[in-house]
């Protein structure tokens, strides 16, 4: 085991630069240059420009080939420096992602609360009683969570749902949570309850599907042949082994999870990651978008990794070598 | 914090008796006033169009008597009567600083953080808030907060429109500047200014040598901010008792647009440049002193409690006006501004700014047009509070490069003009009503003609078709394409950006759909702002003409001018390296109206496409003579007419084919009061509020007379 973990940290190692190297490649293929961007408004003379243009390239190294800027952003990763923002200058990308995580994590977090607060019960209510009408209608929300995207649900609920019920608008302004927790949770409760909804869609219909096939199992009967109380059966004997492809699934949502705060993070003005990355890359902030890149591989990177380490964990039969 | 100082300032404020009966006596003449008014705008929805006309009337008036005594009349007398009107204010403010608490106006509310959105629904991160990095107005605006500069838009007084760009008063000048001769501008720096009282700065004075080293660093930059300044201003040199002297190239009308403009000469301390910290904590001398910001959250700024410009307005000594402002008697003369703190947010979804404009949680917001009706209906107490509607200074429409056939037709691009319905456009993305056509010029008043009243724009120009070719004529427009060589009409891609955001689409979409009933049939093809910017923008546009299908774009041109010249010069002029024209378009030599192509006329000189040559704009001399021309007239008169020619002169070429100007629109919630900077009374009408009707500036300059009223809050809540 020891050995298998080991193994996959080193493969870290090659798969981030494989992951860098074609993101790198790919901000390279984009249209336009955070130069063009910042002349797009100037009022200079040609000439003027094309000689800021050149002096910047230069100051740069956009002269140089591709593989030497990108050895030139490795070296610079290796030694923990993830570059300086291209515009404004206002920080260093080690810094804009050090104050950007804990607002992104906390969004994820509780997402991840409310998905699997929604998921899980209804997944097994609607597996113990299938084929009723409660069963119905609970496989007809998670198909609605599944189907409605969480940019329309979170608009629907700004625009329509909130004024309708009279409740108060978010707060625009974030507030750290250790300074305001309870502004911090109405700024944070409506983007955590509109992404967990779009978590618990697929996690509802896992467990619900993975419950099935157990409750089927003979130990399930066993259990139920020798008196034991329908409660302990449901959550004893099945749903501990139902929930193992669940928890793969909650694991492998992380991706999922960064990427939906891009948009929750954009429509409720909260400053992580995701709000940083849409104006990064409008910007053609090259650096930033290098940055967030490699943490959210990370991210993907270990949660699989955790995933698979979990499995032999919940799994005794499951053993690497 | 700001925000408990204020409620427990609320709690202590006793209404005295004499400022129960004054707030009465205001609140009766108001209501009488208001209902005046009242009578008056029955009809307004159906004069939208005078309405503009007698605003610029208005506007061309003030700007003359402003001109005029600016640039014309600064003689030596004058000079001497501002220096002593500086000294007299300076010792009616010392004596309204020992009286000011009992003395002071009634009715005035003191503190609060008002909560706004920073551009409305253009907000966004500003990319740098060193102002000489970047002309993005993003980049611009916040140093309107603090910052100051040499001159400054005015903000009001008799006889003065705050929306007219041509005038001026002085900020960190003590008094307008001398002329010696057409090309000798000398300022002189006032004395009783100071840098924010924060690190590096700490409060210390303002000096001669500031302004030079900020002159001289913005001159220097390697960027290309500052072409336009150097293409104007050959030398800047200090010289004795405080003043500074700008010498020009050659005479230059709008010189005093381009001092006080808001995308030149910000004064900023050096001591942030050589720490490095002015593109992320600007230190100035502007009314709020900046505390933070957070990307993609908010700016927050608290207020400057020694504001040099609030002891004029309290002296009511503000030179370059003419007696505009009487003066506050008995305020503190450090009153200005009257609120504690500005928020500026950056989330421009209207889907989140409606709500929050209707629940309160924004004090004010920019609207766009299109969504005026929405706010209302959600936000129904704005319309207690009035609007302030703002001229569209941004011009813009279809424009092309002259490489690519059929666009180096003369024809083809008047009868585009001519296939598009402007009103219909306006109806259809325009909520307020107050739209208007943009000319070849945007709406910058006083210079800006509306095309659509002939009988000022005249039909024609020179014996060729001029503000014909704005007005609809689908007959006229098939006559002339058939004539043009394209029978069966032309079909193009349309190429712009959906970044600017749903409302420019909706008007981008309605655009082609009028044209279409003219014969021009449009895709539209949209890149991503960066993309956009890179190629179609700067006129590079795909060139695969293949006879049948062709390229062309629609979008704004240019934003925040304040001068005809700012457009012509950054836009048409051939010096200027923003945007790729090609080569050919322009009228041959001798063109008679293209209206006589109903009767045959001269349709015949006409043959497809290369007996239309000569150039784009850039190559047109007649174009380029006139800008020239108009920039050397410094006679305020007679440059207005000049301009007014010009206008006329592109409208017989429709280099761009404008589309419409749909205003500006501002929505204040009823708790945000402003005081008249002119005489220290809270203003009743809103009507009446001091507020820039065109300025790059965005109202930035009056936000010192703001006040927050928790009352009238608590009442709506």
């Amino acid at each position: 085991m020891r050995q298998y973990i080991i193994r996959r940290i080193l493969l870290i190692i090659p798969t981030m630069i494989g992951v860098t190297m074609v993101v790198s490649l790919l901000t390279q293929l984009l249209p336009g240059d955070f130069i063009d961007v910042m002349l797009a408004d100037h009022i200079g003379s040609g000439e003027d420009k094309e000689a800021f243009r050149a002096k910047l390239e230069d100051q740069l190294g956009w002269n140089d080939p591709w593989i030497v800027q990108y050895g030139n952003w490795l070296w610079q990763l290796v030694q923990g420096d993830l570059g300086t923002s291209f515009i404004g200058g206002f920080q260093t990308v080690n810094e804009e992602l050090r104050t950007r995580i804990p607002v992104t994590l906390e969004l994820g977090v509780l997402s991840m609360i409310v998905g699997i607060a929604i998921a899980l019960p209804v997944g097994i209510v609607s597996a113990v009683r299938q084929d009723s009408f409660v069963d119905y209608i609970m496989r007809g929300g998670a198909i609605l969570a599944l189907s409605i995207p969480g940019f329309w649900l979170a608009v629907l609920t700004i625009r329509i749902i909130f004024p309708e019920l009279g409740l108060p608008s978010l707060p625009l302004v974030y507030s750290d949570p250790t300074e305001n927790l309870a502004e911090n949770l109405r700024h944070m409760y409506v983007p955590a309850i509109v992404l967990g909804i779009g978590l618990a869609g697929p996690v509802m219909r896992l467990t619900r599907g993975e419950m099935l096939e157990v409750l089927r199992q003979d130990y399930v009967r066993t259990a139920r042949a020798k008196g034991l109380q329908e409660k302990s059966v449901i959550i004893r004997h099945a749903m501990r082994n139902a929930l193992i492809p669940v928890l793969t699934l909650i694991g492998l949502q992380a991706s999922i999870l960064v990427g939906g705060s891009v948009i929750m993070e954009s429509i409720f003005t909260l400053p992580g990651i995701g709000l940083r990355m849409i104006t990064a890359l409008s910007d053609r902030d090259i650096p930033v978008v290098m940055g967030i890149m490699v943490l959210v591989a990370l991210v993907v990177i270990i949660a699989n990794l955790l995933v698979d380490i979990a499995y032999s964990l919940v799994d005794p039969r499951i053993r690497y070598n | 914090m700001s925000e408990r100082n204020y409620w427990q300032r609320m709690r202590r404020r006793q209404m005295s008796r004499r400022a129960l009966l004054g707030a009465s006596a205001r609140a009766g003449v108001g209501a009488a006033g208001l209902a005046l008014v009242g009578c008056g705008d029955d009809d307004d929805d159906g004069q939208a169009a005078a309405q503009v006309q007698q605003q610029q009337q208005a506007m061309q008036q003030a700007a003359q008597q402003q001109q005029q005594q600016a640039m014309q009349q600064q003689s030596a007398d004058q000079q001497a009567d501002q220096a002593d009107a500086q000294e007299q204010a300076a010792q009616q403010g010392q004596s309204a600083q020992q009286q000011a608490v009992s003395a002071a106006p009634t009715g005035i509310i003191t503190g609060g953080t008002r909560v706004a959105p920073f551009v409305g629904p253009y907000s966004g991160d500003p990319p740098t808030l060193d102002p000489y990095e970047n002309l993005t107005y993003r980049a611009q605006i916040p140093s309107a907060f603090h910052y100051s500069k040499l001159m400054q838009a005015i903000t009001g007084g008799d006889g003065v429109d705050p929306g007219n760009t041509a005038q001026y008063e002085s900020d960190l000048a003590a008094s307008m500047p001398e002329i010696p001769d057409d090309t000798t501008y000398v300022f002189t720096v006032r004395e009783d200014a100071n840098w924010h009282d924060i690190a590096p700065l700490n409060g210390r004075a303002i000096t001669q040598q500031d302004i030079v080293a900020t002159h001289d660093r913005f001159q220097e930059l390697e960027t290309a901010n500052n072409a336009s300044w150097n293409a104007v201003i050959e030398s800047f040199t200090p010289g004795e008792d405080n003043a500074l002297t700008f010498k020009l190239h050659e005479p230059h009308a709008p010189f005093f647009t381009l001092v006080g403009s808001s995308q030149h000469l910000w004064i900023i301390p050096q001591e942030i440049v050589d720490d490095g910290t002015v593109a992320q904590r600007p230190v100035g001398s502007g009314p709020w002193i900046f505390d933070n910001f957070e990307p993609g959250v908010a700016i927050n700024w608290v207020r400057n409690p020694n504001w040099h410009r609030s002891r004029d307005y309290v002296s009511g000594a503000v030179s370059g006006h003419a007696g505009g402002y009487n003066g506050i008697a008995g305020a503190d003369p450090q009153m200005f501004p009257l609120m504690d703190g500005i928020t500026a947010t950056m989330n421009g979804d209207t889907n989140v700014l409606i709500p929050s404009l209707g629940d309160g949680a924004l004090d004010f917001s920019q609207l766009s047009p299109a969504i005026y009706k929405q706010a209302v209906e959600a936000a129904p107490q704005i319309e207690d509070n009035g609007f302030v509607f703002t001229l569209n200074t941004v011009p813009g429409g279809f424009y092309f490069n002259y490489s690519i056939p059929p666009w180096n037709d003369v024809r083809v691009r008047i009868a585009l003009s001519m296939s598009m319905d402007r009103d219909g456009v306006l109806a259809a993305t325009d909520d307020t009503g107050r739209g208007a056509w943009h000319s070849p010029l945007s709406q910058i008043a006083p210079y800006w003609i509306d095309p659509k009243d002939l009988d000022t724009f005249g039909e024609t120009f020179e014996g060729m078709d001029s503000g014909l070719t704005f007005h609809r004529d689908l007959a006229k427009a098939r006559q002339l394409l058939d004539a043009a060589g394209y029978p069966e009409g032309v079909r193009a891609t349309l190429h712009g950006t959906a970044d600017y955001g749903a409302t420019v689409v909706n008007l981008y979409e309605a655009c082609a759909a009028t044209a279409a009933e003219g014969g021009f049939q449009f895709e539209f093809f949209f890149k991503e702002y960066a993309a956009y910017i890179a190629s179609i923008f700067r006129g590079n546009f795909p060139d695969d003409w293949d006879g049948e299908s062709s390229h062309l774009a629609i979008g704004p041109l240019y934003g925040g001018a304040t001068d005809p010249h700012d457009i012509w010069a950054a836009v048409y002029d051939r010096s200027s390296g923003r945007h790729n024209w090609g080569s050919g378009g322009r009228t041959p030599d001798g063109l008679a109206s293209v209206m006589e192509l109903d009767t045959g006329g001269n349709a015949e000189a006409w043959s497809h496409p290369s007996a239309v040559s000569g150039g784009g704009p850039e190559n047109d001399e007649r174009l380029h003579e006139m800008f020239k021309t108009q920039k050397g007239l410094l006679d305020f008169e007679e440059r207005l007419e000049y301009t007014k020619d010009i206008q006329r002169y592109m409208a017989t070429q429709q280099y761009m084919v404008p589309y419409v100007a749909a205003p500006g629109v501002y929505a204040f919630n009823p708790w945000m009061q402003q005081v008249d900077p002119r005489n220290g009374e809270v203003i009743d009408n809103p009507d009446k509020r001091v507020w820039p009707k065109a300025n790059y500036g965005w109202g930035a300059e009056c936000e010192p007379f703001f006040m927050l009223n928790q009352d009238i809050k608590d009442e709506y809540a």
